[in-house]
Formats: structure tokens, sequence, C-alpha cells
């Protein structure tokens, strides 16, 4: 949990400190198997037999079952349901939506997904990815007027190396309305003092 | 039974600017809200826990990102034939999808063009919540096969 007060926050240190950081370099647990992508086509009612049916995909032009290019590589490359928690055996300690870099809250919302499907991930294969930073600003929401964005930028590779997808997301991390209550009464308080100085 | 020949090629050359994609829609409810959880892995809070989202600020629970890529996904693949090929999805999250709505996702062919011998088709993606309009506007680039290619490699 962050929770540091808007008025102790440098931007412009968490800039020149985290952006271009390499975060994470996780490898998949588990290899692609099917029945996560089963699960994932019945969230949407995805009948596709391409990532349904093992008979009718080997006979099709990728020769097996392929992940849905929709269903996050994340899932494979990482190890578990997200975000990690102790109930799911994860490291709990992980920071949720920040990725490590320091923000005043720590509610967080996706705001912008660019995804590039570059090859067929097939059930078998075995993925890592790889986690940089690539931006940290700052832009006011209604919600909370010290909201920091944070833009990510994700590698996935298969176990030959290819990059079979490429990941650009942008997330907001905002403060609860509680905590803007309460990081509100220092910050009337020094700008009480600054008016007065 | 799905109505949609999947087994079924989508060529590059009968594609035309303009054209809509037949696009689906699915109920919020506590089933789907369920699923969205199972499909994603998405165990945040604010998706499936009332109060905490509540408490976050937001009106309620939302769909998560994974749900909503699934979707746009769907949108895709299902129009894409048995080789289309999604090159690229980009999306933004303007509104928040929550239980209770029926969300349309549907797209219009935007440009259709050859990129290093690629077919490729680009288009407007959505999704359209029932209470609240367009709640993910997007762009997507599909590649497709192309009747030309063949006819040259045979």
């Amino acid at each position: 949990m962050s929770n540091i007060h808007p008025l102790d926050y440098d931007l412009e240190a968490v800039r020149k400190e985290w952006i271009g950081k390499l975060i994470s370099e996780s490898s998949g647990r588990y290899p692609v198997e099917y029945d996560p992508i089963r699960r994932h086509c019945h969230m949407v009612g995805d009948l596709n037999p391409a990532f349904l049916d093992p008979e009718t995909a080997k006979a099709g032009p990728y020769g097996a079952v392929i992940s849905p290019p929709s269903m996050l590589p994340t899932y494979f490359a990482a190890g578990g349901p997200w975000p990690p928690t102790e109930q799911a055996g994860t490291d709990a300690d992980t920071p949720l939506f920040t990725f490590g870099v320091p923000t005043p809250g720590d509610r967080g919302i996706n705001m912008e997904v660019t995804w590039e499907f570059l090859e067929p991930i097939r059930v078998g294969d075995v993925l890592r990815l790889e986690l940089r930073i690539a931006d940290v600003f700052k832009k006011p929401i209604k919600l909370d007027p010290h909201a920091i964005w944070i833009m990510v930028e994700t590698s996935f590779m298969n176990q030959h190396d290819a990059v079979v997808a490429k990941w650009r997301n942008t997330m907001l991390v905002h403060r609860s309305p509680e905590q803007v209550s309460r990081d509100a009464e220092r910050e009337a308080s020094a700008s009480t003092e600054g008016g007065d100085a | 039974m799905s109505a949609i020949d999947y087994s079924e090629e989508r060529y590059w050359e009968d594609v035309a600017i303009g054209d809509e994609l037949p696009g689906f829609s699915v109920e919020l409810d506590a089933t789907t809200m369920v699923l969205q959880v199972s499909g994603s892995q998405d165990w945040n809070l604010v998706h499936h826990d009332t109060e905490f989202a509540r408490n976050s600020g937001m009106p309620g629970i939302f769909y998560n990102t994974g749900w909503t890529t699934g979707m746009l996904g769907r949108l895709l693949t299902d129009w894409a034939g048995r080789s289309g090929w999604v090159e690229k999805i980009n999306f933004q999250m303007r509104g928040m999808n929550g239980t209770g709505a029926i969300v349309r996702a549907h797209a219009r062919v935007t440009d259709r063009r050859m990129e290093d011998g690629r077919a490729l088709v680009d288009l407007d993606i959505y999704l359209e919540n029932s209470q609240v309009g367009i709640t993910t506007p997007g762009k997507a680039t599909v590649r497709l096969p192309c009747r030309a290619s063949e006819v040259a490699q045979s």
C-alpha cells in the first residue's frame, strides 16, 4: 500500500528512477493448457473450434489448438491469478497496480490497452515475459486531482525465444475517496500557511 | 449451436470499407460476472465485490480488462474466418460495464490495404452498453487471406 501524501510526492524523481526500468522477467509456471483457454472462451460465449476443439484445430491452419489472441498471455507467462494473493499461494507483497512505482494512491483502473499478436500461441508452448515501465505522469481525474498514470510495455516470448505478443498498458492509480478527504486536511492547512507567509 | 461457420475463409478481396461486422450481445447477469473472474483469473475485488468497488469510488462492480479484451477478440475472430489473424487491438476504457446491462460488440471496416505483402483490414471496434452507451471504443487490424496470393502460389 502506497499512501504517500501528494505534498511529499516528487514526480520528477519517480520518473527519473522508473522510466525504462525492467520490472519483471516472469516465466510461466505451466505451459499453455486447454482448460484455461476453454474458460476464457466461455467467459464471452466464444465457440470457435480453433480454440476449443483439438480435432478441428489439428486440421486447421496452425495444426493445434491456439490461444485466442485476446486471451491475455500474461496468464500463461506469469505465476497464476492476478493480483497475487496469499490465498493463491503467490507473492502477496507484489504491488497491485503500480509495478512498484511510488504513487499517492493504491486504487487502480486500466485505461488503455494495445496488443500486437505476432505468432500463434499453441497448447504446450511455454511463455515468458519482460515488462518495462514506459512512462509515468500525473493527470487529474474527477475522483483524484493527484492521480498518477503508469504506462508499461511487455514482450511475450515462447520457448523458441520468438516474440509472440506485445502489450502496452496504461494504468490509472488513484486515491480512495477516504484518502482524498484525509489528505485534503493537510493540503488545506499547507495552503493556509502558504497564504499567511 | 453457433450460427457461424468457422471453417469458412474470409478473403481480403471480399471486404469493403464501410462493412459492418455482425457482432453479438451479452447480458451481464450474475453468471456472466462469475465467468469473467473464472475466464480471466483476475481476482481484483473491484470486479466482484460491490462493497469494495463502492469504497473505491465506483458506482459498483465493473467488468475487467480480460473480459473486455475477450469480447473484442471474439468480435474479430468470429468474423475473420478460418485463416484470418488479428494483428493488433487497441482500446480505451472510457466507461464501465456493470451488472444489469446488455453489452453489444460491433465493428466497422475503415480501411483495406496491402503492407509488406500482408493483406490487411482496419476496423473501428466498440463495446456498447445498453445503459450508458459506448464504453470501449477502439481500433483493430486483421490480416486476411488473399485470393490473388493463392492463385500466384498454385
